[in-house]
């Protein structure tokens, strides 16, 4: 269980309603049953926890200010068999920067659809890392808009096992010129588990000096474990440079047994072979958000 | 100290190995040779443990049979191969490695875990004593390492961990005759009374640097002659073919 940090902006809701906050006054908030709406200026963080006991929709509106660099770590759990719905509005203004995580902590049965709207506007800096690691079926659909010289990094680490099902989709649109966009998920599924990525970029006939890449990378760990992986790209300029691609592979036996001729247990090496797998991951994470998912993960993304 | 009877390998069902028979005491470095694809490193990897092997026969150290055994609890008794083509392992960190499977030879052996700083100071002293550039303790496991490193990081995780049986497969392939050097110093800095070596090799070159006790040859899944180290000499100058009629 995730133990949530003291000292740092938080704002913490039940069931779609606030139940604890405290925030510079670089934060303002307005809350309603089934909406959040924040503002954020100047160099900040901010922690949003939602626990949910039944099935909701919820919304969340953040808008960065301009010119601002904002870190935004969103942790998401239930107490309750539950039916998660929520529609992001990410929307940031000239110039600002954006550092966004989201994670959840949630119960076997558990189902949640994340949808969210990204819109950046001329020299925004969006890095976003999502964790899918519990809960019976995760679903996350991003579209992206993206301004004149702005530039978004899409990472995702699914984790399956069971029946789970783990679904990322995402639609990019570039339609100014400079804009940069990169989706980098990598995926490790065992025993019946269902993976999907599913990726558009759309890149407008006008547009200039883009730069578009996607990438999804699955470990497949069982015989009946499954990925779907469809990466691809609308092209209608000439100016750009693009690359998208797949992979699906199994573990390595062979550094397996490098592993293991050292004196390192099957188990172990396996899990250690996982960790190597995902960790590229969250190379680019902020030193803070990458302990808080090395936390929500603990152990258990080796013992996928 | 290290008993091979009536032993049979095959690889993908074809048979590699038959009815081949071993004894290496305590103290001593034997020395396989043989012509290409006869078995001399698939040797190696059915007394490792490699899952790439189906065995038959018996395969005992120190009295204790092997052949059930998995490559850890092989390792953690004692056996250590050096790779002929040490594998690159992209995202798991060398000193990492290193570390853990030390620690896990250590729990086995009921002993508490190396601290790290003892750590870091005996694989610094080890490396400087092979002559290793310490920038590959930053690097993935053998991820851009020249065909020489490998070598010698194979040569490196033996001496960290001591092993009783050390087999090496063609350790001195691909080196210059300064690493071959390092890498002979590193193997004769481990030789003892108590600990054994079964070196598989083409050349009598590393056999200048490491004395040897006993030199077989392997052909047609068997070991068709034992000598000392004037076998490997002898070959060098005549051949298989030659020797073999003899």
């Amino acid at each position: 269980m995730f133990s949530k940090p003291k000292n740092t902006n938080v704002i913490a809701l039940k069931d779609g309603l606030i139940t604890d906050s405290h925030f510079d006054h670089n934060i303002k908030v307005k809350n309603t049953t089934s909406a959040l709406n924040i503002c954020i200026k100047g160099d900040t963080q901010l922690n949003i926890y939602y626990e949910y006991s039944q099935a909701l929709q919820s919304d969340l509106e953040i808008k960065v200010k301009t010119n601002s660099q904002v870190g935004v770590f969103i942790y998401v759990s239930n107490t309750d068999k539950a039916e998660i719905d929520i529609n992001v509005s990410l929307k940031l203004e000239e110039g600002c920067t954006l550092n966004f995580v989201e994670v959840q902590e949630l119960t076997q049965e558990a189902s949640m659809k994340i949808q969210k709207r990204l819109v950046l506007e001329d020299r925004a800096k969006i890095d976003a890392f999502s964790l899918f690691h519990t809960g019976l079926d995760l679903s996350k659909s991003t579209k992206v808009t993206l301004g004149t010289n702005t530039s978004v990094d899409l990472r995702a680490l699914m984790l399956g096992k069971g029946e789970q099902k783990r679904s990322f989709m995402c639609e990019i649109l570039h339609h100014k010129n400079n804009a940069k966009s990169n989706v980098y998920v990598k995926e490790v599924l065992n025993d019946q588990s269902r993976g999907k990525f599913d990726v558009l970029s759309t890149i407008d006939k006008q547009t200039k000096n883009s730069n578009v890449k996607q990438a999804n990378h699955a470990l497949i760990l069982s015989d009946k474990a499954k990925i779907h992986a469809k990466p691809h790209m609308q092209i209608f300029s000439d100016d750009l440079s693009a690359s998208h691609g797949c992979t699906v592979g199994e573990l390595d036996e062979e550094a397996i047994f490098y592993l293991m001729s050292r004196g390192i247990s099957m188990q172990k090496a396996k899990q250690t072979l996982i960790k190597a797998f995902v960790e590229d991951t969250m190379t680019e994470l902020d030193p803070t958000y990458l302990g808080y998912v090395k936390e929500v993960l603990g152990e258990n993304y080796a013992n996928v | 100290m290290l008993s091979i009877k009536n032993l049979e390998v095959k690889i993908s069902n074809k048979k590699i190995l038959d009815q081949l028979n071993l004894e290496v005491a305590k103290g001593e470095v034997h020395v396989i040779m043989g012509t290409n694809g006869v078995g001399k490193s698939t040797l190696l990897k059915a007394i490792s443990g490699s899952y790439e092997t189906q065995v038959k026969g018996s395969i005992k150290l120190n009295n204790e049979e092997l052949v059930d055994l998995s490559p850890d609890e092989r390792a953690c008794r004692g056996v250590f191969m050096s790779f002929q083509n040490p594998i690159e392992i992209p995202g798991v960190n060398s000193v990492y490695f290193l570390k853990t499977a030390l620690n896990e030879q250590r729990a086995f052996a009921n002993k508490e875990p190396i601290d790290s700083i003892h750590f870091m100071q005996t694989l610094q002293e080890k490396m400087g004593f092979l002559d290793m550039d310490k920038s590959i303790l930053q690097r993935f496991i053998n991820v851009g390492f020249s065909g020489g490193e490998k070598k010698k990081s194979e040569i490196l995780q033996m001496m960290i961990l001591e092993p009783n049986l050390i087999l090496l497969d063609e350790i001195d392939s691909g080196l210059d005759i300064d690493a071959l050097q390092s890498v002979a110093k590193g193997i004769n800095q481990l030789r003892d009374e108590n600990r054994s070596f079964i070196l598989v090799t083409h050349y009598n070159r590393l056999l200048e640097y490491v004395h040897s006790d006993f030199v077989h040859i392997l052909d047609g899944g068997k070991i068709v002659k034992s000598g000392d180290s004037s076998l490997a000499k002898e070959l060098e100058q005549k051949g298989y073919k030659d020797v073999l009629k003899t």
